[in-house]
């Protein structure tokens, strides 16, 4: 926009050179035809730049800037988000797990420790790939295959992927 | 006996209190005493790590510097992702009162600063009205001519330095936005993504990036030097009074109001309707994920779904609060510029409204046109303010 820059700085010296020309001008006849030719000046300088659209074609290139745009990686944020969501899920069933079990065992209360594993991958997200409980202690009249069926049935996994320990 | 008995006795005392003692140990080995392990508080956990993530990204950009000048003098140990934090919590961490008290001291600062200046100026203005006055003792009328000219352009001079600084604090406050817009609405538009606007997030990408680069390059490209040329031709249209361009003028200044107030509605009018358009098919989207993963999955699909949903009202929770911070940061950012241009102002139209009783026309056309120009300079900045603060809150509204 350098040209309308130009233009107003053409047309301001057009003005200013016309103010003081009238200032020494003496008073006469001739300081109307002064006027006349001082006003066609101003017009000219006016209308220069309008003319001058028709020569050349407006590009919007005249308005571009700099256009970068401040670009985030977003894979890390969901790899985060999904690391999180199966964190939340683990958590979730690992608590749900030892309550069930407590309910239906009363004598493993507070014997309990939980481990469940979720995939993350895309194809297999969510499916419970393995689950670890172990027993501090295991009371008498409790087996391992016991628990390990109904951790298997409460999971909604088979019977290989569950393992109990017992300290 | 008595001494056998006597010892026997004490002896028996003393095993009695032992036995007794070790039977009160051995009871209260059976009282049961709760071990309560620290619950981690799963969703302000997430909301830190989340905070801190964002903050990194915001800071990370060009606009890190923006930032800290607008936040840190309002906010005592600033850090940001901690504002990201307790806004999330429901808690602004500003003090309205001590805010409102420090932009009205600023403000009282810059009108005493512009002050000093156009003291000069209407002390010119006096002189000019007492030397057009002593015409008649001159004898020719052309020295009287020089004599206000000289006048004309000292006020000039001083004037228009304030002109320009104004003019410069616009310019830079509008580009500071620009900035800080351009590193912000990304960060936003991927927030929208990860709380489960997919749709609304690819839909307003493109036109929320295309409005800040068009907004901002009119401004900066055309209007900004448009309400120059018309400052300059009013200076200019008032030292004669024979060679006018009020017309031009006029012309030129009712061009930079209506193409602002067209590019406000243009923006307000599609910013509405993308938003309402696509906040439809996000809920849906969401609703047919929530039901795929609780039916597909078996026995716990319901857990995982709930999962899924934690992390992403965390995620919701976080954008709403990245969007205020933005908010805060716009107002900050634009705050000591706009008091600086209505100081400007202000004490420009009192100079022009004390100069007009004196008598000295062209002095007071040329402080009006300057007085005008600054106005020009205060709507623009405050409609570019105001599209952006809704470019936050449009992005902030849209919830699925």
């Amino acid at each position: 926009m350098d040209w309308i820059k130009t233009w107003a700085i053409s047309l301001s010296m057009v003005i200013i050179f016309g103010t003081l020309t009238e200032s020494v001008l003496p008073n006469g006849n001739y300081r109307k035809y002064v006027h006349l030719v001082l006003g066609i000046l101003m017009l000219i300088s006016i209308i220069n730049p309008i003319v001058g659209l028709f020569d050349q074609r407006l590009s919007v290139k005249l308005f571009s800037e700099d256009n970068s745009i401040y670009e985030i990686s977003r894979e890390k944020l969901e790899f985060k988000q999904q690391k999180d969501v199966i964190n939340i899920f683990e958590k979730t069933l690992e608590n749900n797990l030892v309550k069930g079990l407590e309910t239906k065992i009363p004598e493993l209360k507070g014997r309990l420790s939980v481990r469940v594993t979720a995939a993350e991958s895309n194809n297999d997200f969510g499916r419970i790939t393995h689950a670890a409980v172990i027993i501090d202690d295991l009371p008498e009249g409790v087996s391992e295959s016991r628990v390990k069926e109904l951790t298997a049935e409460m999971l909604g996994i088979s019977t290989e992927d569950a393992a109990v320990v017992s300290q | 006996m008595i001494k056998c008995c006597t010892s026997l006795t004490i002896n028996n005392r003393t095993f009695g209190c032992v036995l007794c003692f070790m039977i009160i140990l051995f009871a209260v080995s059976f009282i049961p005493c709760g071990v309560y392990a620290e619950e981690i508080n799963i969703g302000e956990q997430l909301i830190d790590e989340y905070s801190n993530i964002y903050s990194d990204y915001l800071m990370q950009g060009a606009a890190d510097d923006i930032i800290d000048n607008a936040l840190s003098p309002y906010s005592d140990g600033f850090s940001l992702s901690e504002f990201i934090s307790r806004i999330a919590a429901g808690d602004i961490p500003l003090d309205p009162k001590g805010i409102a008290g420090e932009l009205g001291m600023s403000l009282f600062g810059e009108v005493l600063g512009v002050l000093k200046s156009m003291m000069f100026v209407v002390a010119l203005a006096v002189l000019s009205s007492f030397l057009s006055n002593m015409s008649s003792s001159f004898g020719k009328e052309s020295i009287n001519h020089m004599a206000y000219y000289v006048c004309f352009i000292s006020v000039v001079g001083i004037a228009s330095k304030v002109f320009f600084d104004v003019q410069n604090v616009a310019a830079s406050a509008i580009e500071n936005l620009v900035l800080f817009m351009r590193c912000i609405v990304p960060i936003m538009i991927t927030s929208l993504i990860t709380c489960g606007a997919v749709v609304s997030a690819s839909a307003l990408e493109p036109f929320l990036i295309g409005i800040i680069q068009i907004a901002s390059s009119l401004i900066r490209s055309v209007f900004l030097p448009l309400v120059m040329v018309g400052t300059a031709l009013g200076i200019v249209n008032s030292l004669s009074d024979e060679l006018k361009t009020t017309g031009l003028i006029s012309l030129i200044n009712k061009a930079v109001k209506y193409g602002l107030s067209v590019l406000l509605t243009i923006f307000v009018a599609f910013a509405g309707l993308k938003s309402i358009a696509s906040s439809g098919a996000d809920g849906l989207t969401i609703k047919l994920t929530k039901f795929a993963s609780s039916n597909l999955i078996p026995v716990v699909g319901s857990i995982l779904s709930d999962s899924v949903e934690t992390v992403m009202n965390c995620s919701a929770l976080i954008k709403n609060s990245v969007g205020v911070i933005g908010v805060i940061i716009v107002f900050f950012i634009t705050a000591m510029p706009l008091i600086k241009i209505i100081a400007s102002l202000l004490v420009f139209r009192i100079t022009a409204a004390i100069c007009e009783p004196i008598g000295v026309k062209g002095i007071v056309e040329c402080i009006t046109s300057m007085a005008n120009g600054i106005s020009m300079a205060f709507s623009m900045l405050a409609a570019i303010e105001v599209m952006f603060v809704m470019v936050l809150t449009i992005i902030i509204n849209i919830s699925v």
